[in-house]
């Protein structure tokens, strides 16, 4: 009679020790899937930039799908394929994870003398001089997710093309092309710097196109506990 | 029973206990897993960082002048990739400064810039256990290899839809080469070729190799992207389109243009090699039909009647206008006046416009690769053999203002075509390697050049169909009447005209041949110990979207792996591979020029 009463006694000991357990476990589940997701969203930006930076046509369906296949369980959904911009196609994206690729140009004089016709180094002819403009922005995934740190240049249909490319004359021209955001480019020491060298000085990087690439994934989604924060990367190549 | 009732009790609350005692354990535990997890992933941000950094650091390399330059230049990029505020960071820092080794200021071509970091991770749980932060490493390199590249661009007029795209992806192009480091160079062509970068500033362009380092217009060089009024990418603004395709002038110059650009750097620095690598970029919308000859070369075995009098002369004599007059047109070195043209097979043009070698060219026009409406075949070479009572057509320049297709009175002054070409390249087909020339290439666009039809126009059987024809009237039987009119000159212009065409694309194999295997490297004299032919690769890119292109004639021009013609290997082993890409459409334009770029960096990183 008193042994039956002892029977089960283990086990309510343990479903009240499930109560700390349960919850550690779960805890720790979703920290480890949310940092490998931080894991996965940073090699997917550092994968994508340097085969942007290599001149990777991401406006082909087939080297979206390669970023697909690298984004492995991030989600990443092709939607487009030839002049693949979600952003230029205004098709609302899928999935959930998003690429946006940059190409950031310093306006110096030599980019004003592109234009046509020929523009002089001042902002009174060539508005942007000076300035840090969009020379390409391609958008692979679901555009709907996150927008890019650095902004993004309006005016599309006349200043973005098929390509992604924002034509010289916009970049010289178009005030909404200039780049808006956080770009560490122009106001590089407004942070913590530890070198006191403003890059704009440097000529070398005035004449040739900054890569950006950012990548943004859902992250661990367990409501009402996580609701799944954008988890983010971004690279300068 | 008693005893064992008691022990019973004693062991209530022992599963509570145990968890209880085992939770710091285990909260230990799953902490040393996410701060483990934390350095991994600071660790991959770093990695990440440290690539970014060693990538973008490396494309600039070519361009900075000194080692401190590409420290900053690295440093700025770790800066902006590697930022505490960052997500995924969690407050971790780079320890010290990255340590940034560069040799980019080097005189040698191969530049590089190593870069290693450490950064502080501050750990969660771990200081608990006193363990305030963890360190996590990585280290990056990247180098890049000066690259000399000349582009050259078909504006022939069926050019005239993409002209705007060609140009476009190929200032994108000339745009993602370091300025200051890389050499580029220029040329376009129709029925001849220009050498449009660097601007030539003494007419007539002049072959002879450079006497000095600081020669400003010879080859493709470092101040492409200058901001001048002649920069590369502005003169790629300015090309406008002019008719047909004279492939083999085009690389002959390339050539030539690599070549001064390689003694230039020798003069430059006496004692050291040139390794630069060569690169030729040849983009194209069609097939070779033209060529440039010079008539009365008196180095032509063909055209030295003074040693053989019976040897035949290019011009034929014309008894009774006087167009063989030996003392105007022969090989007497002091009254000689060299006649240098183009011969355009598919049309009925003459071989009187200007060539690039003609060394009366004087045309602005002509170098500024501005044509357009008013082309460099509206100027007639001096001495004109129409002045030596050579027969011509009365308005002998393109097919729209000739009246009789085909009327090639020009090609009928000619005894027999020279055998070499302006520059000296052989007309014959290449029999390198056993290809036995192009003639066995596939063409698969919709003019055939076999002697049986005409260029562009069909068979004969077929004109009197086409209302394209320039004689057709829109009758019928008027037009069977001018058809048969037609066909005796058809008939003793076809072979001529078929000849022309077949030699317009052997001279453009037997000119890749030789540029790979730098041909003139004897005649140059090099001096410095290790000197070796150059090594130029060719990459070539036929759009097929303006009736097509020879696939087989651009793939072995660029010696591409594994190229075959019918059972023959086109493929030479011992000499530099390149690449052919085939674009058919205008979208594959930009795409192809991406990939040249993509290729040459990554040969070059």
């Amino acid at each position: 009679m008193r042994r039956r009463s002892r029977q089960g006694a283990s086990a309510i000991e343990f479903s009240f020790s499930l109560l700390v357990l349960v919850p550690l476990l779960l805890g720790a589940a979703g920290i480890g899937i949310s940092m490998l997701r931080q894991l996965q969203t940073v090699q997917l930006a550092r994968d994508a930039g340097a085969m942007f930076a290599r001149k990777v046509d991401f406006t082909l369906l087939g080297s979206q799908q390669i970023l697909s296949r690298v984004a492995g369980s991030l989600g990443l959904t092709v939607t487009t394929g030839s002049g693949g911009s979600s952003n230029t196609a205004g098709v609302a994206g899928a999935g959930n994870a998003v690429v946006i690729l940059s190409a950031i140009q310093y306006v110096n004089a030599g980019v004003c003398a592109q234009a046509t016709p020929p523009l002089l180094a001042n902002t009174g002819s060539c508005h942007n001089f000076g300035s840090w403009v969009f020379a390409k922005r391609l958008v692979v995934g679901n555009n709907t997710l996150r927008t890019s740190n650095l902004g993004t240049p309006t005016g599309l249909t006349t200043a973005i093309d098929s390509t992604g490319t924002i034509t010289i004359n916009d970049q010289c021209l178009t005030a909404t092309d200039k780049v808006t955001g956080t770009n560490p480019w122009t106001n590089p020491w407004n942070g913590s710097p530890t070198y006191p060298v403003d890059p704009n000085s440097l000529t070398v990087i005035q004449v040739q196109p900054i890569y950006v690439s950012e990548a943004a994934a859902v992250g661990f989604r367990m409501p009402p506990f996580s609701s799944g924060t954008t988890v983010y990367a971004q690279l300068y190549f | 029973m008693h005893n064992e009732t008691r022990s019973m009790r004693g062991q209530r609350g022992n599963v509570l206990l145990l968890v209880t005692f085992s939770v710091p354990l285990l909260l230990g535990l799953v902490g040393l897993a996410i701060d483990g997890t934390m350095c991994f992933i600071v660790q991959a941000q770093l990695n990440a960082a440290i690539d970014g950094a060693t990538l973008g650091t490396g494309r600039m390399l070519t361009g900075v002048t000194t080692d401190n330059e590409a420290t900053d230049i690295a440093q700025a990029f770790m800066d902006a990739n590697f930022r505490t505020s960052l997500p995924g960071l969690w407050g971790a820092q780079i320890h010290g400064t990255p340590t940034i080794v560069s040799q980019a200021a080097t005189a040698d071509i191969t530049k590089s810039v190593q870069i290693s970091a450490t950064a502080d991770v501050p750990l969660l749980f771990m200081r608990l256990l006193h363990f305030n932060a963890s360190a996590a490493g990585a280290h990056g390199t990247a180098t890049r290899r000066d690259a000399r590249i000349e582009v050259i661009l078909d504006r022939s007029g069926s050019m005239i839809d993409v002209l705007s795209t060609l140009k476009d992806a190929a200032t994108t192009f000339t745009n993602d080469f370091t300025a200051g480091s890389d050499e580029l160079g220029l040329i376009v062509y129709s029925n001849s070729a220009q050498v449009a970068y660097p601007p030539t500033t003494t007419l007539p362009y002049s072959t002879a190799m450079p006497t000095s380092g600081s020669c400003s217009s010879c080859g493709p060089d470092t101040h492409f992207k200058d901001n001048i009024t002649d920069s590369m990418p502005n003169v790629i603004g300015r090309i406008a389109d002019q008719n047909d395709t004279n492939m083999g002038d085009a690389l002959a110059l390339a050539y030539i243009e690599l070549q001064k650009a390689h003694v230039r750097d020798l003069l430059l620095n006496p004692t050291q090699l040139d390794l630069r690598q060569n690169y030729i970029v040849l983009f194209t919308d069609g097939v070779p039909n033209t060529l440039s000859v010079y008539f009365n070369n008196p180095a032509d075995p063909y055209n030295n009647a003074t040693a053989t009098p019976t040897a035949r002369y290019v011009l034929a004599p014309k008894a009774t206008t006087g167009c063989n007059d030996s003392a105007r047109i022969d090989n007497d070195p002091n009254n000689h006046y060299p006649i240098m043209g183009i011969v355009e097979s598919t049309q009925s043009t003459t071989f009187f416009q200007l060539s690039s070698l003609d060394p009366t060219n004087n045309s602005d026009t002509y170098v500024t690769a501005s044509g357009g409406s008013s082309p460099d075949n509206t100027t007639a070479s001096v001495p004109n053999p129409l002045s030596y009572g050579c027969t011509m057509s009365p308005n002998p320049h393109h097919l729209a203002v000739n009246p009789h297709l085909p009327n090639l009175p020009e090609l009928s002054s000619l005894q027999s075509m020279p055998g070499t070409d302006q520059y000296g390249y052989s007309l014959g087909p290449n029999m390198e390697n056993g290809t036995a020339g192009y003639k066995y290439s596939t063409y698969t666009g919709t003019i055939i050049y076999n002697g049986t039809e005409w260029g562009g126009y069909g068979t004969q059987a077929s004109m009197a169909n086409r209302t394209d024809y320039p004689t057709n009237t829109g009758n019928h039987a008027t037009n069977v009447a001018n058809a048969a009119l037609n066909s005796a000159n058809a008939a003793l212009n076809s072979a001529a005209q078929y000849q022309w065409q077949m030699a317009s694309w052997d001279v453009v194999d037997n000119i890749a041949s030789a540029i790979r295997r730098d041909v003139n490297f004897a005649n140059r004299h090099e001096t410095i110990t290790g000197s070796a032919p150059m090594v130029t690769t060719i990459m070539t890119v036929g759009y097929t979207g303006n009736g097509g292109t020879d696939a087989g004639l651009l793939s072995k021009v660029a010696n591409v792996p594994n190229c075959k013609f019918n059972t023959f290997s086109c493929t030479v082993a011992t000499q530099a591979t390149g690449v052919y890409i085939q674009a058919d459409n205008v979208a594959d334009i930009n795409t192809a020029f991406s990939t040249l770029m993509s290729t040459i960096l990554r040969l070059s990183q």
